[in-house]
């Protein structure tokens, strides 16, 4: 039960990052709800341009 | 509502250890994107089995979110409005599509798709004061942005030529991309010449 709700965990935390690492490589999220982006977003930004 | 249970996922993981306590507020900004995106597609996908087009729909939103993701646009300044105002978006576009559809409208569906295309390639990106772009980031996302619109404009002639039903969920997610960008804009417009007098 407890790696089971570890395996959820980890992979709501892989999701999460995903969306965030998806979002810190465009103008603005597709949604008309822009809120203010965290600091640390630009941690998933790519830096080759 | 949306930010609200982003955040209390976040608080659960890092309570569990699974992430950083520094790190709440960005997770939960992860959550609310992933939860929003996956809300408004269950909402564009009930309008599209309410209106009988449920692939046009699905394919109208996917459109509309990647071309939106780098050319921009207006944006609501609170998350009621934002609910509102997508899902309001969202149900005029199925119903445009679903209108174009019935009476064949492919000459309006291409005029539309060629002038939203239009707005994106002069207009794009538009930033946003919560999330600011610099000033590679800004030549880099218009590249993208008219690569984008030249795509779903070649994209469109094609299925026009074709008779394609894909044309009118392309020329959707053009023109609702187009409006938002010009009200954007124009909004930008009035905000800079209040600031300047």
């Amino acid at each position: 039960m407890k790696n089971a709700k570890e395996m959820v965990a980890a992979l709501a935390k892989q999701a999460a990052e995903k969306a965030l690492r998806r979002d810190a490589n465009r103008t603005s999220c597709s949604l008309i709800y822009q809120p203010k982006i965290p600091n640390g977003l630009y941690r998933f930004k790519k830096e080759k341009r | 509502m949306i930010t609200n249970l982003g955040e209390k996922i976040a608080h659960k993981l890092a309570v569990s250890g699974t992430i950083s306590s520094d790190d709440v507020d960005l997770y939960s900004y992860g959550f609310f994107l992933l939860l929003s995106s996956a809300l408004y597609l269950v909402v564009v996908a009930i309008f599209g089995i309410a209106f009988g087009i449920l692939w046009e729909s699905i394919v109208f939103y996917f459109l509309f979110s990647v071309i939106r993701e780098y050319a921009g646009g207006i944006h609501a300044k609170t998350e009621h409005g934002c609910m509102l105002s997508t899902i309001l978006a969202l149900l005029l576009s199925t119903v445009g599509i679903r209108g174009m559809l019935q009476a064949e409208h492919s000459t309006m569906a291409m005029m539309l798709l060629i002038v939203g295309c239009a707005v994106v390639f002069l207009f794009s990106p538009m930033d946003v004061q919560e999330k600011p772009l610099s000033i590679n980031d800004r030549l880099y996302y218009q590249r993208i942005a008219r690569w984008l619109a030249t795509a779903y404009a070649l994209l469109g002639i094609w299925a026009t030529a074709a008779r394609w039903d894909i044309l009118y969920p392309i020329a959707a997610s053009a023109t609702l991309e187009g409006i938002l960008l010009l009200a954007g804009t124009i909004n930008q417009k009035i905000a800079h010449s209040e600031k300047t007098e």
